[in-house]
């Protein structure tokens, strides 16, 4: 990010700039009047200063000058030493006739203007010049030059410069700092708004959430603006939810229905069968089954959705829990030569579960490990880790990348190319969304080429507590 | 305009009176004596109104011919027109026309009478000045005295102070000053 591209800037830094920059031009621009107010103003208070310094000057030099004294008035034009800008001061008579003086540098001239060649006052040349009628008693006794150098101003405006630089410096650190702090004020609301935004966004299309209203500024309204699209979101997520939920619905029955004439048919219930009629009748129940699955899995979907979704808890026997689910696989996996094991199946593991959800999900499991597996074996494994039941479905088939398996329980992945081998591919998501509901989980491990294993967890039932644990 | 006017004056000035040291001594004692009138202070009630003169007396011989009615001639000070009083020898029955001035110079022909004179005119409100020499350790208040062709002045501020006369520190500054034991 570059410094100077403002446009790139974050907030946070955009907003320290503008408070230093306008800081600073506030500064300068007082500073700066100041300045000029000081060149301008001070050659009339340096004359007045100085006119003031002849008057007195002149004022205690009357005696010497009526009674001529020069050592008086050369003594007197020597306290000038006490103010070093005097460069050079001059008593005359009344005649104007030079009468005493004085040098600030020895070395430096010794001529003085004459009475009638000088102006009054002079600002010339970097110095100050005076001439100063001196009187006594209503009579001009004489009159005194003075010449100042404008040292002092010069001075006086390096000063000012240097406190300007050094003021800059302290209010550019002060107004650094000022704006680190109240520039929290702007960006950490924002920063919270666009953290929320993005904890939604990558959320699982949980649209229900909405963001905190933090305050009535622009931050606010952003939030409420993004609260609105959130709920315009959802009322067409749920449009759609109750679509899925009436066509499935609509559907479910009628193809449950076909599904069991077929099954009638094929049953001989309709007469006799020929082998060609019997293998257009296995085609279509398998599709048919499929079309089945599929609505039941949409149907289940919208009911997550629709959070309508509950876990009826009781005990149930692990080994009628796999009994139920292999029940309809034993012929699928024959004719594939696949072996299934079962293992752990008679050690009387009692669950405290929802019988025909783990049903379901070992179902959605023991489906996917067959389709997966071409040769080999399909493994149920009952056993149990602590006060959790644990049945895991292991295959020998492709297995999968950890590409796949990071996003394997996420419905997202219904659209994506993966859906060729496993159908919706919603199975995976509503199984372990079971599992969850009831205090349990599904997990997975797998390897490609060597196969997957899937592991269910729900609560041991346990006897003396009479409770899940 | 102004530098114009100085030029005029500078011109006039030059004319009228030439370098210092072309006047006698005396025209510039004449000059102190008027001098003195604008830095001493006479205690309120000397005089009468604001317009009243300042009386310069001169006791005894007169050394300075016209030049101190010259240098005093139409000049004022502080609004008091200044009187020339001329008394000759000191006369002890004259003592309260001299105790109306307000400077008295006392020429140095009153020097064996001056113990005597310095005696009338003690406690009164009168500047006294002369040239006779210990003026100010006799009681006197002022002293022309030299140094070379400088005329200088001696003061006695105590003996000012006893009359009541306030001589400005100023002119005290440009003096020398007598303090008595």
């Amino acid at each position: 990010m570059s410094w100077f591209s403002f446009r790139d800037m974050r907030l946070r830094r955009k907003i320290m700039v503008i408070t230093v920059i306008s800081t600073l031009v506030a500064l300068v621009m007082a500073c700066l009047t100041f300045f000029l107010y000081e060149k301008m103003t001070y050659p009339q208070v340096r004359l007045k200063t100085l006119s003031a310094w002849a008057r007195i000057m002149g004022d205690n030099s009357t005696a010497a000058l009526t009674f001529n004294d020069r050592k008086t008035a050369e003594e007197m034009l020597g306290t000038l030493k006490a103010n070093p800008s005097v460069l050079s001061a001059c008593l005359y008579d009344s005649k104007g006739q030079q009468f005493a003086s004085y040098q600030r540098d020895r070395a430096a001239r010794s001529r003085y203007p004459a009475v009638a060649e000088q102006a009054a006052t002079e600002y010339s040349g970097g110095s100050l010049k005076i001439f100063q009628d001196i009187f006594s008693g209503g009579e001009r006794v004489g009159y005194l030059f003075l010449e100042t150098d404008t040292e002092e101003m010069r001075t006086r405006l390096t000063h000012y410069a240097l406190i300007t630089v050094l003021i800059g410096l302290i209010s550019f650190f002060i107004s650094l700092f000022v704006a680190s702090r109240l520039q929290r004020y702007v960006t950490e609301p924002l920063h919270r708004v666009v953290d929320r935004m993005w904890d939604i966004a990558r959320g699982e299309w949980d649209i229900t959430k909405r963001l905190e209203v933090s305050g009535r500024d622009e931050i606010g309204d952003v939030a409420e603006a993004f609260n609105a699209f959130m709920g315009k979101l959802q009322t067409v997520k749920d449009m759609k939810s109750d679509l899925i939920s009436v066509v499935s619905h609509q559907l479910k029955t009628p193809v449950a229905e076909i599904n069991g004439f077929i099954e009638n048919m094929l049953d001989g219930i309709t007469g006799e069968v020929n082998s060609r009629q019997r293998g257009y009748l296995d085609q279509m129940l398998v599709i048919g089954r499929g079309n089945y699955k599929l609505i039941s899995d949409l149907l289940s979907v919208s009911k997550i959705d629709r959070g309508v979704v509950s876990a009826d808890i009781h005990p149930v026997s692990a080994k009628e829990v796999v009994a139920l689910t292999i029940r309809d696989y034993e012929q699928i996996m024959k004719e594939k030569s696949l072996i299934l094991r079962l293992e752990g199946t008679e050690e009387g593991i009692m669950l405290y579960a929802d019988r025909d959800k783990v049903v379901e999900a070992l179902r959605n499991l023991l489906n996917n490990a067959i389709k997966c597996t071409d040769s080999g074996s399909v493994t149920i494994r009952v056993g149990s880790e602590g006060d959790q039941g644990v049945i895991e479905v292991l295959d020998t088939g492709i297995g999968m990348d950890e590409e796949t398996l990071g996003s394997l329980f996420t419905r997202n992945r219904v659209l994506g190319q993966e859906a060729h081998r496993s159908g919706a591919g919603l199975g995976l998501y509503i199984s372990k969304y079971f599992m969850n509901i009831q205090k349990g989980d599904l997990t997975v491990t797998s390897e490609v080429g060597k196969g997957s294993c899937f592991k269910l967890v729900v609560p041991k039932y346990m006897k003396q507590a009479g409770t899940a644990a | 305009m102004k530098k114009f006017r100085r030029i005029t004056l500078a011109l006039v000035l030059a004319i009228a009176f030439p370098a210092w040291g072309q006047f006698s001594e005396y025209a510039v004692k004449a000059a102190y004596l008027f001098n003195f009138a604008k830095f001493v202070q006479w205690p309120n009630g000397t005089f009468n109104s604001a317009a009243s003169p300042i009386i310069i007396g001169v006791l005894g011989d007169d050394p300075f011919g016209g030049d101190l009615d010259r240098t005093v001639e139409g000049k004022s000070v502080d609004g008091h027109p200044i009187r020339i009083k001329r008394f000759g020898a000191f006369d002890v029955t004259r003592v309260s026309q001299l105790q109306k001035c307000q400077i008295l110079f006392i020429s140095y022909s009153e020097k064996d009478n001056i113990t005597e004179i310095l005696g009338a005119m003690r406690g009164t409100d009168v500047l006294t000045v002369s040239e006779i020499e210990k003026f100010p350790n006799l009681g006197g208040m002022i002293l022309f005295d030299q140094e070379g062709q400088r005329i200088t002045l001696a003061i006695n501020p105590q003996a000012a102070k006893s009359s009541q006369l306030t001589i400005s520190s100023k002119l005290l500054q440009v003096a020398t000053i007598y303090k008595s034991e």
